[in-house]
């Protein structure tokens, strides 16, 4: 390296140096607006399912509670609520069972065996999933309110599954697209049918997609009001989302600290598994977007 | 066949080696179909068959939940010449413009910043997908209580200002706007995610400008980043503005439509006639009505997809 | 392959028992044990009293009757609402529910309830009338808790504007003016619909029961918009106009007014007298006293409260309404007066509970209630009306509607 290149590097450097300073604050800035905007309404939850009862509705309000008591916490353990939350796992793990029992295979063979009648396939799943939803609820609910299938496991576990399969099967076919073709026409030869291929080579490679699709059905089934709302017609198969707006609704007298604590415990699951997986988390969520 | 052929796709009608494998390889093709077929059938059971349902719907008398004799297009009349609709449609179009508004410019700053972060990139990622976190039932309950006019913190701020109490669910004008934005509060991070997304594939190059080239921030923004993003850009303008349109929790949990069907947008119309008004033949055209909107916004996605891929 | 086929015949079998759970429930035995379905908007696992009382009760019942079991849901009245003329439809009907009294006729319509048996005519000792509670087939339910409308004032806010207690609906104006100038809202009531309307609904009840409007006319048409029903829009308009109505009227509920009665910040308020007992523990400064009087008419009131009725194509009748008839008969009833609700047969009042000082409260409200109210009939539309008030109430409030606007924009809706 002459002098004069080095010169010109440490320049250039300096100006780095100095340019990156005032994007700092900047960024800094946003940082500090974004946080003032996205935590008083949560910090102030917190803040109330602290509060023993009728601290919560006092004059002007007070941030930090003073006494704290976890007795909210306590007086969620009811009954009902339990059944909430068992229900919401069901569906969720039902839902990701399912889910991925019929993407994979699917993803697989359209990725593999494109054919112009495999993408026209493709494109009516795209197409059909982008149906409203509530259109989709409701024309359910009447056609199957007199059946016994309304209310049911199976039920609301088959429509969370149809309404996020569309979007799995895109999102995995991107996965097995970045297989080589070579490994399974090796196998092929050595005698593995479509189905070893796929249970053996596949799945264990897109092993990062299932995980990220998987967290990704889990928070979209646990976060869901609507469909517990319509499709679930008595409280004892309703899901976590519809405990907290029942607060709302049918919460008789003071309710605003149980309410409070139950909203924390119900964003618990999805905050830990988003803290635990947030590589995996992130993308499944950019799934909808550019290539990896 | 050899490997080096076809590197991604496996042509059906690819040469044969023999007879026996010609026949094999038909009746594997075939068998292709039963691996779509679970998925296939999950979508006739809860697309197809409730939209026509839905449209069979359209086009009788119903009454509660029975469906009564053949009226024709007299549902479709009916609600176009309902003096309410022009306001439903105006309202959604004021919701899903006045969050497309935040959300967007939101989003796209929340990526660029996250993405220019050395440290502190996990709690800061964190802290701006925070709001997406939530449910959106979350969303509307926790803004409920924080806005409540006799016990929230907003009350006890305007209050000390000299204003009065907030009261922003009880008048129209409000609670339109209450319901905008707390519905752009909870989606601005599904935008940044499909920034991001795009952010992280910005050549090298392009990067390296960014940092050192002359002529300031702005300017390297709008002539190297904001080009390079436009279809990225589009692709979340089609992403939210669906995601509006479907909206129905944020505005059932706040405002249930209300007050005097202020926050009454095409969805929520279709809930509340469903399930209030037992008007199923109603809500059924306005679904249709609906479900025209979101094929006109999958279409220009599609239409888009395509010569992205040009 | 054998492991994929055996991983299909896992997946179908675990599908077909799911679905024969989800398919077996609606089975019932029509010999030995009985179980009935009971749909009640009381949630057992909360911890205030009325819940507790419940929960007394269906265990006092089941231990005295072990060949009958009772299957609580717990189903909002907005959801029962809803569900019920769906769930006869689908003869899937629970066997027993529980109703608001407007809303009887309007389920009985949609086919909702079987009619009483014969057994239950033997019972005549109902402190008011309850022929009202019929349907086009007979008499479908019977009064579980009675209630009707009181006035409740903050009597230290009355003293602190050195005003007597308004007798009359003028006088409310006066005093609420007065009130909201010192702060505190004049008269609470509340124009959403989130709680099927349930404060301006029942508010309006009672005054048409005081100024003997009928709200039907013999058609089955609302008629309401007279003289004197648009005397109710005016007393709006004019509390409206002194600017005593709280600014969050138009998404105000009954909850929250009583909310506001409770914690000094509505000086007076026309609510059902079931919140006594709860309001005095809450806040001593407030009491109650007998409707203020219209122009006409007196402070007789319309008896309202919960019913209980048997479901339509119930296979359990007679053991439906041996459970209704222990839930109505003095021992229940005297569990449930604990928990602040009024019991509706004289019988009841003979039990040893109510000659503690604790059921002073309880004998009260019971006299008032026979004093000071009447049932009356009800149409089908009791919802349409009760929604149409609430709308027209939001009106009035947003766009300065005046009262004959407000009654009759509501009698219109509801005859949509």
């Amino acid at each position: 390296m002459t002098t004069a290149t080095a010169t010109a590097t440490a320049a250039s450097r300096r100006r780095r140096r100095s340019r990156s300073v005032l994007p700092t604050i900047s960024t800094w800035t946003y940082i500090v607006i974004s946080a003032l905007i996205v935590l008083p309404p949560v910090v102030w939850i917190v803040s109330t399912s602290l509060k023993p009862e009728a601290d919560t509705i006092k004059f002007p309000p007070e941030w930090i509670p003073n006494p704290i008591t976890f007795d909210n916490y306590l007086g969620l353990l009811t009954a009902t609520n339990i059944r909430f939350f068992i229900n919401s796992l069901i569906y969720a793990a039902g839902s990701i069972v399912l889910a991925l029992a019929i993407s994979i295979p699917a993803a697989y063979v359209a990725t593999r065996y494109r054919s112009r009648r495999m993408e026209t396939l493709m494109t009516g799943i795209l197409v059909l999933s982008m149906v409203p939803a509530i259109v989709v609820f409701i024309a359910l609910y009447s056609m199957l309110v007199k059946t016994a299938l309304i209310n049911t496991y199976p039920m609301l576990i088959v429509v969370y599954t149809a309404i996020i399969c569309g979007q799995s099967v895109l999102f995995l076919r991107n996965f097995i697209e970045n297989i080589s073709v070579g490994i399974e026409e090796a196998a092929a030869i050595d005698g593995c049918t479509r189905l070893q291929i796929l249970w053996h080579i596949i799945i264990p490679l897109i092993r990062p997609g299932i995980a990220a699709i998987a967290i990704f059905i889990f928070v979209f089934v646990w976060n869901d009001y609507l469909v517990g709302t319509v499709l679930a017609t008595t409280e004892d198969m309703k899901t976590v989302q519809n405990g907290i707006v029942r607060y709302i609704t049918t919460g008789f007298g003071n309710f605003w600290g149980l309410f409070s604590a139950f909203i924390i415990v119900a964003f618990v699951p999805v905050l830990t598994i988003f803290v635990a997986f947030q590589r995996w988390f992130i993308a499944g969520l950019t799934s909808g977007g550019v290539k990896g | 066949m050899s490997i080096a052929s076809s590197p991604r796709t496996q042509a059906p009608d690819a040469p044969p080696t023999s007879k026996v494998a010609v026949i094999r390889r038909r009746r594997e093709d075939r068998r292709i179909w039963l691996y779509v077929l679970p998925v296939s059938a999950v979508f006739l059971f809860v697309f197809i068959g409730p939209l026509f349902y839905t449209a069979w719907t359209a086009l009788h008398e119903t009454t509660y939940y029975q469906i009564g004799e053949f009226s024709g297009l007299n549902s479709f009349v009916e609600l176009i010449s309902d003096p309410d609709l022009p306001s439903s449609i105006r309202t959604t179009l004021v919701f899903s413009l006045g969050a497309l508004i935040i959300a967007l410019p939101a989003g796209l700053l929340s990526g660029i910043v996250l993405n220019s972060l050395h440290r502190f990139k996990r709690s800061v990622r964190s802290l701006f997908l925070l709001t997406w976190l939530l449910s959106q039932a979350t969303a509307g309950t926790i803004w409920l209580w924080f806005l409540n006019p006799n016990f929230g913190p907003a009350t006890a701020i305007t209050k000390s200002l000299g204003f009065g109490p907030t009261d922003v669910f009880s008048s129209p004008t409000t609670a339109l706007l209450a319901v905008t934005l707390i519905t752009a509060w909870w989606s601005y991070p599904q935008a940044m995610l499909l920034f991001l997304g795009a952010l992280q594939t910005i050549p090298e190059e392009l990067r390296e400008s960014l940092k050192v080239d002359g002529g300031g921030l702005w300017h390297d923004f709008v002539n190297i980043t904001l080009p390079f993003l436009r279809n990225t850009i589009v692709s979340v303008v089609i992403v939210l503005l669906m995601l509006y349109v479907q909206m129905v929790t944020i505005i059932l949990v706040t405002t249930r439509g209300g007050p005097l069907g202020a926050t009454e947008t095409l969805s929520m119309r279709v809930f509340n006639q469903t399930f209030n008004d037992f008007n199923l033949s109603g809500a059924s055209a306005t679904a249709i009505l609906l479900f025209t909107v979101n094929i006109i916004l999958t279409l220009a996605a599609i239409r888009f997809r395509r010569k992205e891929s040009l | 392959m054998i492991k994929k086929r055996w991983r299909f015949a896992v997946a179908l079998a675990a599908a077909a028992s799911l679905l024969a759970t989800g398919c077996s429930g609606s089975a019932s035995e029509s010999e030995g044990p009985v179980t009935l379905t009971y749909w009640d908007f009381l949630d057992p696992s909360q911890d205030n009293p009325r819940a507790k009382a419940l929960k007394e009760n269906l265990a006092n019942f089941e231990a005295a009757n072990p060949d009958i079991k009772v299957e609580l849901a717990v189903v909002s009245l907005g959801d029962m609402l809803n569900r019920l003329p769906q769930a006869a439809a689908a003869g899937q009907a629970p066997d027993v529910f529980k109703m608001f009294t407007p809303q009887v006729p309007q389920m009985a319509a949609a086919g909702a309830y079987s009619p009483l048996p014969a057994a239950a005519s033997e019972i005549t000792d109902w402190l008011r009338p309850i022929d009202t509670l019929a349907g086009p087939d007979g008499q479908v339910a019977v009064p579980y808790e009675y209630r009707t409308c009181a006035f409740y004032y903050n009597e230290k806010v009355l003293k602190q504007l050195g005003v007597e207690v308004p007798k009359t609906y003028d006088e409310v104006v006066t005093v609420a003016g007065k009130a909201a100038k010192a702060g505190v809202t004049g008269f609470g009531t509340g124009f959403s619909d989130a709680d099927n309307s349930a404060i301006i609904a029942t508010f309006f009840d009672c005054f048409m029961s005081q100024v003997d409007q009928p709200i039907w006319n013999a058609e089955g048409k609302a008629d309401f918009a007279t003289e004197k029903g648009i005397e109710f829009g005016n007393f709006l308009a004019d509390l409206r106009d002194a600017g005593a109505l709280a600014s969050s009227v138009t998404s105000d509920t009954y909850g929250t007014v009583a909310d506001g009665l409770a914690n000094g910040t509505v000086a007076m308020t026309v609510l059902g007298t079931e919140r006594i007992v709860t309001m005095a523990s809450q806040n001593p400064d407030v009491k109650w006293t007998s409707l203020p009087t219209a122009s006409t008419g007196d402070d007789t009131g319309a008896t309202i409260g919960w019913t209980l009725g048997i479901g339509a194509d119930s296979e359990h009748a007679d053991a439906a309404w041996k459970f209704i008839e222990y839930m109505t008969g003095p021992k229940a009833a005297a569990v449930m007066a604990t928990g602040g609700e009024v019991p509706t047969r004289a019988a009841t009042y003979e039990e040893p509970f109510f000659s503690t000082p604790e059921a002073k409260t309880v004998n009260k409200i019971a006299e008032y209630v026979k004093s000071n109210s009447e049932p009356h009939t009800y149409a089908d539309n009791w919802i349409a009306v009760a929604t149409g008030l609430s709308q027209a109430g939001q009106d009035l409030y947003l766009n300065k509607k005046s009262g004959s606007d407000f009654i009759t924009s509501a009698q219109d809706a509801a005859n949509k």
